[in-house]
């Protein structure tokens, strides 16, 4: 059967009978292939981004905030609302929660290990609160129906339109902080080295970037997991990694590329961003496709852990009155991370995907 | 069962008429045969000016349409009537698919029958429009009659047994389908696959997770379960009844897949009676069989 290179991306059944007749040879070249687009969608993504800061005056963080973070959830956004729609919901919440304990936790928890991470703190104290509290709400919400005594909790659907409106409100506010920010602070006072794009070319950098990670991430996953498959790895084992981290490459690469071209501040926006979205985009929109069941394991250790992450890193920007976050912070968020992937398998706690 | 039969003296309309006559209805089943002239083709007398000439040429060639519609009802019915089944004509005029709504309606039918276009892949997707029109908006059962694949011959015929392919889900409609499936008198040819799809999130593999889910491993073994309740159902009335367990990404994809693995010349699924959302919302499985499987659909609706 031909198929369009447009089919192989946008039709599911299409990349998955292509992906399990090819080699392990091509299969490599095909990651390959993934990882160039990755490496390379983020480093432009980066460049458009920085660019654009600088033409508009927004904070870089704001833009990672809005359009990267808009950008890198989309697969996270994808899956669960895939999943809601066919009758899936623990994955739509699962995807969710565990995106944020794997973003904040992993990849900032990374990030500010490798790089000195400035902050704007004007801003970040306001998305901040933000994030956290998007987080509590979620909880709050659904603890509700546990004290109701119900004993299948679900996330109503109007808990769903909820979640959407307040994520237009967020991205409203959030372009308001930026404009007053960005008047009361020159960012970093840092100097233009180089000449800058024009906004149209930023743009094209930015949305061609973005959309080369997602390809690369789409296509990525399923090739490497059918190595791992031919090679005999257990089914555990693969969805514990690669497939966990799939839905998070778009935020790792960016989080990569960042620190590498030396905008750390870029990835506390898009982390900032990604958990905000990843609650009221993400469960969100799967919670309006479907009422979400809460399985009991969320009560006891997801959303705990999802909240001593975010309100370590809630105290941190308190802290931080140096305007730099620290290498123990990103320590510590790396071994909270740590612990819950070492504590969910030795007690066997089903991961934060379920079905 | 009351069925009305669309016919319009085409090719396709022939077509499904020869698989109407072959086709294993109850006994007591009685057809309506149905040609409505389409009132686009002649211009409305009444609305344009004409002079005397022209308005009785219009009104000798509509003359001769309905004529020949006639014969070619007349013709068809005597086929429907040889077959032991009774028979009745209809001739109406206006907007075809409208007007074949309204028969059916007006009749209180249990099934309507419409031809479509061919098998190739290109001309598979085409359903036609009259054909999609009566699929979207029928309430009651529609049978959709393709052309059979290349190198097969109508079922029902010598050599060519029903190969029929029941898409199963245990929701009510599906059990509607079931009992249909289970009332067809059906020889020792012919054979029945039920088959049950199970869906999952494929994007980023996240059907890895899925299958180590003891929730998901719940819910198939609920599914094989239904499953094989259906098949146990279908044993007592039919011969060579089997069952297949799908997983995938979309349904209908599946479905279709299994048809075409199978050599199905049947498909006979359940759907959900449609208000205006519905039709948007679940309308693309049924749509999506009916437009891509490889041989003739049977859309059953509930009453």
């Amino acid at each position: 059967m031909e198929v369009s290179l447009l089919q192989l991306i946008g039709d599911e059944a299409v990349l998955q009978a292509f992906v399990a007749e090819l080699s392990i040879a091509s299969l490599l070249g095909i990651i390959v292939v993934s990882i160039v687009l990755l490496s390379k969608g983020a480093d432009w993504m980066i460049d458009g981004v920085v660019d654009l800061a600088e033409r508009t005056g927004m904070p870089k963080i704001v833009i990672g905030a809005t359009v990267v973070s808009l950008g890198t959830t989309l697969p996270e956004a994808f899956v669960s609302v895939m999943a809601a729609f066919m009758g899936n919901p623990g994955l739509a919440l699962g995807n969710g929660v565990g995106s944020i304990i794997a973003d904040t936790g992993l990849i900032f928890g990374l990030t500010c290990v490798l790089a000195a991470v400035p902050m704007n703190r004007f801003i970040l104290n306001r998305t901040g609160w933000v994030q956290v509290g998007a987080a509590v709400l979620l909880v709050v919400l659904a603890v509700i129906p546990l004290l109701r005594g119900d004993p299948e909790p679900v996330l109503e659907r109007w808990v769903g339109f909820l979640f959407l409106a307040l994520l237009v409100g967020y991205l409203y506010i959030t372009y308001v902080w930026a404009r007053q920010g960005s008047v009361m602070l020159l960012e970093e006072g840092e100097e233009t080295a180089h000449e800058l794009m024009s906004i149209g070319k930023c743009w094209l950098l930015v949305i061609g970037g973005l959309v080369m990670i997602l390809v690369g991430a789409r296509v990525l996953v399923p090739a490497a997991s059918e190595i791992a498959l031919r090679l005999g790895v257990p089914d555990d084992v693969i969805a514990a990694t690669m497939v966990a981290f799939g839905t998070s490459l778009p935020e790792l690469m960016t989080a990569i590329a960042a620190v590498r071209k030396g905008h750390p501040e870029i990835t506390v926006g898009n982390i900032v961003g990604a958990d905000v979205l990843n609650c009221l985009f993400v469960i969100g929109a799967a919670a309006v496709a479907s009422p979400l069941a809460i399985p009991e394991n969320f009560y006891y250790f997801h959303f705990p852990a999802m909240l001593v992450i975010l309100f370590s890193f809630r105290v941190f920007i308190s802290m931080n009155r140096s305007g730099v976050f620290h290498r123990w912070q990103g320590i510590w968020l790396l071994a909270v991370y740590t612990v819950y992937v070492v504590l969910g398998f030795a007690l066997n706690v089903e991961s934060a995907h379920p079905v | 069962m009351k069925i009305l039969l669309a016919t319009d003296g085409s090719e396709y309309a022939g077509m499904a008429l020869d698989y109407l006559l072959r086709f294993p209805f109850p006994e007591d089943s009685s057809v309506i045969l149905l040609t409505v002239i389409d009132k686009r083709v002649f211009v409305d007398a009444e609305s344009v000016e004409l002079t005397a000439e022209q308005s009785e040429a219009l009104h000798a060639v509509h003359h001769t349409v309905r004529e020949e519609a006639q014969a070619f009802l007349d013709m068809a019915a005597q086929r429907v009537g040889a077959r032991g089944l009774a028979v009745t004509v209809q001739l109406r005029s206006g907007d075809v698919a409208e007007e074949i709504l309204i028969a059916a309606e007006e009749a209180q039918v249990d099934l309507v029958v419409v031809g479509s276009h061919g098998h190739s892949p290109v001309r598979r997707f085409m359903l036609g429009s009259i054909a999609n029109r009566v699929l979207t908006y029928s309430p009651y059962s529609v049978l959709i009659v393709k052309q059979p694949e290349a190198g097969h011959s109508l079922p029902g015929l010598e050599g060519e047994p029903w190969r029929v392919l029941l898409a199963y889900d245990d929701s009510a409609p599906a059990r509607k389908a079931l009992e249909l499936c289970a009332s067809l008198p059906l020889g020792a040819g012919d054979s029945v696959e039920v088959v049950t799809v199970l869906t999952l999130v494929t994007g980023f593999r996240q059907d890895i997770y899925q299958h180590l889910n003891p929730v998901w491993q719940q819910k198939k073994i609920a599914a094989k379960a239904a499953l094989d309740g259906a098949v146990v159902k279908l044993h007592g009335s039919l011969p060579g009844v089997t069952s297949q367990l799908r997983e995938g990404a979309s349904s209908s994809h599946e479905i279709i897949e299994a048809a075409e693995e199978s050599g199905s010349n049947l498909v006979v699924l359940g759907s959900e009676g449609k208000s205006a959302l519905q039709r948007l919302v679940q309308g693309s499985f049924t749509g999506n069989v009916a437009r891509h499987a490889p041989c003739s659909v049977l859309v059953v609706r509930e009453d």
